[in-house]
C-alpha cells in the first residue's frame, strides 16, 4: 500500500494524542506515549515510501504495458489508449513514480474492464492479457504480503 | 464530511439518561455504562437501566449503539438492524429484544438504536496460527447453532414485513445489485487503482447467476458476530450490512478464509463440505459448491472493499481509530485472497 505517507503519520499522531493518552492512567506509560508522538512526528517530515521499490513497480508495469499491447494486437486501436509514461530520467522522485504508477494501474483497469466486454470478438486473446496482468499483479502482491506484519486483529479487537 | 459528534461514556450518559427518562415518562437511572472495544463501526455501549413503571421496579441490561456521522459506513441508518431485531425476535434467528431507536441527530448528536444486552461473549476469528478457536465439543455445538440460525434466516418470510424497505431486489437481479454496490464504495473509497480488484469485479459480473430465492441476508454472518454461553449461541449481532439479496452471500462469507486462517473449519466451526451438507438440509435450499465459491469471491472482494473504505476514514482524519488504519494495511494480502478464490472457482 501506498497511500499517503503525510495523511497515516497526520492520522496516527491524531488518534495517540486524541484518544490514546487521555485514557492512559500510568505515567510512565504516559511519558513513553509522549515519546513515541515526537518520534513520529519526526519522522513524518522525513521519510517517502521505498523509491527503489516505486522505481521496480512502475518499469514492471512498463514492460507490462507493451506486453499486453502485444497480445491485443489489432484489437489494440479499439481498447483503451496507454497513458503517456516513461522512466527515461536518471533520477525521478518518489511522488512522480507513484504517479507513473496510478496512471498505469487506472489503466490495465480499464484494459481489463475492456477485455471482459469484448470476450467474444477477442477469442483467446481475452484470457491471455487477463493472464499476463493478473501474473505481474499476483507476484507483486506476494512481495507486498512478505515486507506486512502478521494481521493482529484479535489482539487489537481484545486490546490485550 | 460529517460533523465530530462526542461520544465518550462522560458525554452520552446524561444525554442517555434523558433520552430513556423523557421516553418512558419516569425518572431513570443508568449504572455500569461501558463502551466496548469490538466493532470497527458503531459505537456500542452497554449499560444497566432502573426505572419503575405502573407495576414494578424494572432493571434492565441494554445496550446503546450510535452510528458516528464520522465513521466507516456514515451517514448510518439503524433502521435494517431495528427492523431485522423486530421481526426476527421470538423466531428461530436468536437475535436481541429490540427497544428504541431514531435516525433523529437528537439526543446523542447521531442515530442509535437501544436494545437488549444478552448473555454471553463475542468469541473472535482471530486466533494464533495453528490454534482453533473452540474446543471440539463447542465447535460442535455451536456449528449446528450457527448453521441452524441461518437457515431459519433464509427461510423466514419477510414479505409482508418491515423488511421488505431494505430493497427491490429479484432472484436475477441479485447479484448484479450486491456487485453494483461495492462497486460504488470502491469508487468512493479508494485513494488510488486497484487493479487486482478491478479484475475481481469483472470476473464476478461475467459469472452471476440467479438467485434460489431472495432472502434476508445478514452481510456479516462470521465468528465474531454471535455471542455465545456454555457453547449456546444467545445472539447473533451486527446486522448493520443487512439486506435482501441471495442467500448464498452468507455462505461464502463464512468461508472467507480471514475468518478462518488455515483451519479446516470455516469460521472455526464447520468443514466446508459439512456446512453445505447441513445448511442444505436445514434450509431446504440447494448448495451448488460453485455458487459458493463465486459468493466467496465477492465476500473476499467486499472485504478487500470495506479495509480500503477503513483506511479512507482513518487517513482523511474523521475517525481516530486506528484499527481503521490498520485494516489499509491488509488490503494486498485480501486482493492475494481474491485472486485465490477465482483460481480455484475456474
Amino acid at each position: 500500500m501506498t497511500n499517503s505517507l503525510e495523511r497515516i503519520f497526520d492520522s496516527v499522531l491524531k488518534a495517540l494524542e486524541a484518544e490514546v493518552l487521555p485514557r492512559l492512567d500510568d505515567e510512565f506509560a504516559r511519558g513513553q506515549l509522549h515519546g513515541a508522538i515526537e518520534l513520529l512526528g519526526n519522522l513524518k517530515t522525513r521519510v517517502e515510501w521505498s523509491t527503489a521499490r516505486l522505481h521496480a513497480e512502475a518499469a514492471a508495469r512498463l514492460e507490462l504495458a507493451s506486453e499486453v499491447e502485444r497480445l491485443l494486437g489489432d484489437a489494440r486501436s479499439l481498447a483503451p489508449a496507454r497513458p503517456e509514461a516513461a522512466l527515461d530520467q536518471p533520477r525521478v522522485s518518489s511522488a512522480e513514480l507513484e504517479a507513473i504508477r496510478e496512471r498505469l494501474d487506472h489503466w490495465l483497469g480499464e484494459v481489463l474492464r475492456f477485455v471482459a466486454a469484448h470476450r467474444g470478438d477477442l477469442g483467446g486473446r481475452a484470457a491471455e492479457v487477463e493472464a499476463a496482468i493478473v501474473a505481474i499483479l499476483r507476484a507483486e502482491l506476494k512481495a507486498e504480503v512478505k515486507l506486512t506484519p502478521p494481521p493482529r486483529f484479535g489482539e487489537i479487537s481484545r486490546g490485550k | 464530511m460529517g460533523t465530530t459528534v462526542e461520544l465518550d461514556e462522560r458525554t452520552v450518559e446524561p444525554k442517555l439518561v434523558a433520552y430513556l427518562s423523557r421516553t418512558l415518562g419516569t425518572d431513570v437511572e443508568i449504572a455500569g455504562l461501558e463502551r466496548y472495544t469490538v466493532g470497527f463501526s458503531w459505537v456500542t455501549y452497554g449499560f444497566e437501566a432502573s426505572w419503575t413503571d405502573a407495576r414494578r421496579a424494572r432493571t434492565e441490561p441494554l445496550i446503546l449503539r450510535i452510528g458516528p456521522p464520522t465513521g466507516l459506513f456514515a451517514p448510518y441508518d439503524p433502521f435494517p438492524q431495528f427492523a431485522a431485531f423486530e421481526v426476527l425476535h421470538g423466531s428461530g434467528v436468536p437475535v436481541p429484544r429490540p427497544f428504541w431507536w431514531s435516525d433523529d441527530p437528537e439526543p446523542f448528536g447521531a442515530p442509535f438504536l437501544i436494545c437488549e444486552k444478552v448473555a454471553g461473549e463475542a468469541p473472535l476469528p482471530w486466533v494464533a496460527e495453528g490454534r482453533e478457536a473452540f474446543p471440539p465439543a463447542a465447535r460442535e455445538a455451536l456449528a449446528e447453532q450457527f448453521v441452524a440460525a441461518l437457515a431459519a434466516l433464509h427461510r423466514f418470510e419477510w414479505r409482508g414485513t418491515p423488511l421488505e424497505r431494505l430493497g427491490a431486489v429479484t432472484e436475477e437481479s441479485a447479484a448484479r445489485v450486491a456487485i453494483e454496490f461495492w462497486e460504488e464504495q470502491l469508487a468512493r473509497w479508494a485513494f488510488r487503482a486497484h487493479p487486482m480488484l478491478d479484475w475481481g469485479l469483472a470476473w464476478l459480473r461475467d459469472h452471476c447467476a440467479p438467485a434460489p430465492r431472495v432472502s434476508v441476508v445478514h452481510g456479516d454472518y462470521r465468528t465474531g458476530n454471535f455471542l455465545e454461553e456454555n457453547a449456546r449461541l444467545t445472539a447473533i449481532l451486527d446486522w448493520e450490512l443487512v439486506h435482501l439479496g441471495d442467500p448464498l452471500e452468507d455462505l461464502g462469507w463464512i468461508c472467507l478464509r480471514s475468518f478462518r486462517g488455515r483451519s479446516p473449519y470455516m469460521c472455526h466451526l464447520i468443514e466446508r463440505e459439512r456446512l453445505y451438507a447441513r445448511y442444505e438440509e436445514l434450509a431446504g435450499i440447494p448448495v451448488p459448491p460453485e455458487r459458493v465459491r463465486f459468493w466467496e469471491a465477492f465476500g473476499t472482494m467486499k472485504l478487500a472493499v470495506i479495509h480500503i473504505g477503513a483506511a479512507r476514514c482513518f487517513e482523511d482524519g474523521r475517525y481516530d481509530d486506528l484499527r481503521l488504519g490498520v485494516m489499509g494495511v491488509h488490503v494486498p494480502r485480501l486482493c492475494l485472497q481474491l485472486e485465490s478464490v477465482i483460481g480455484a472457482a475456474t
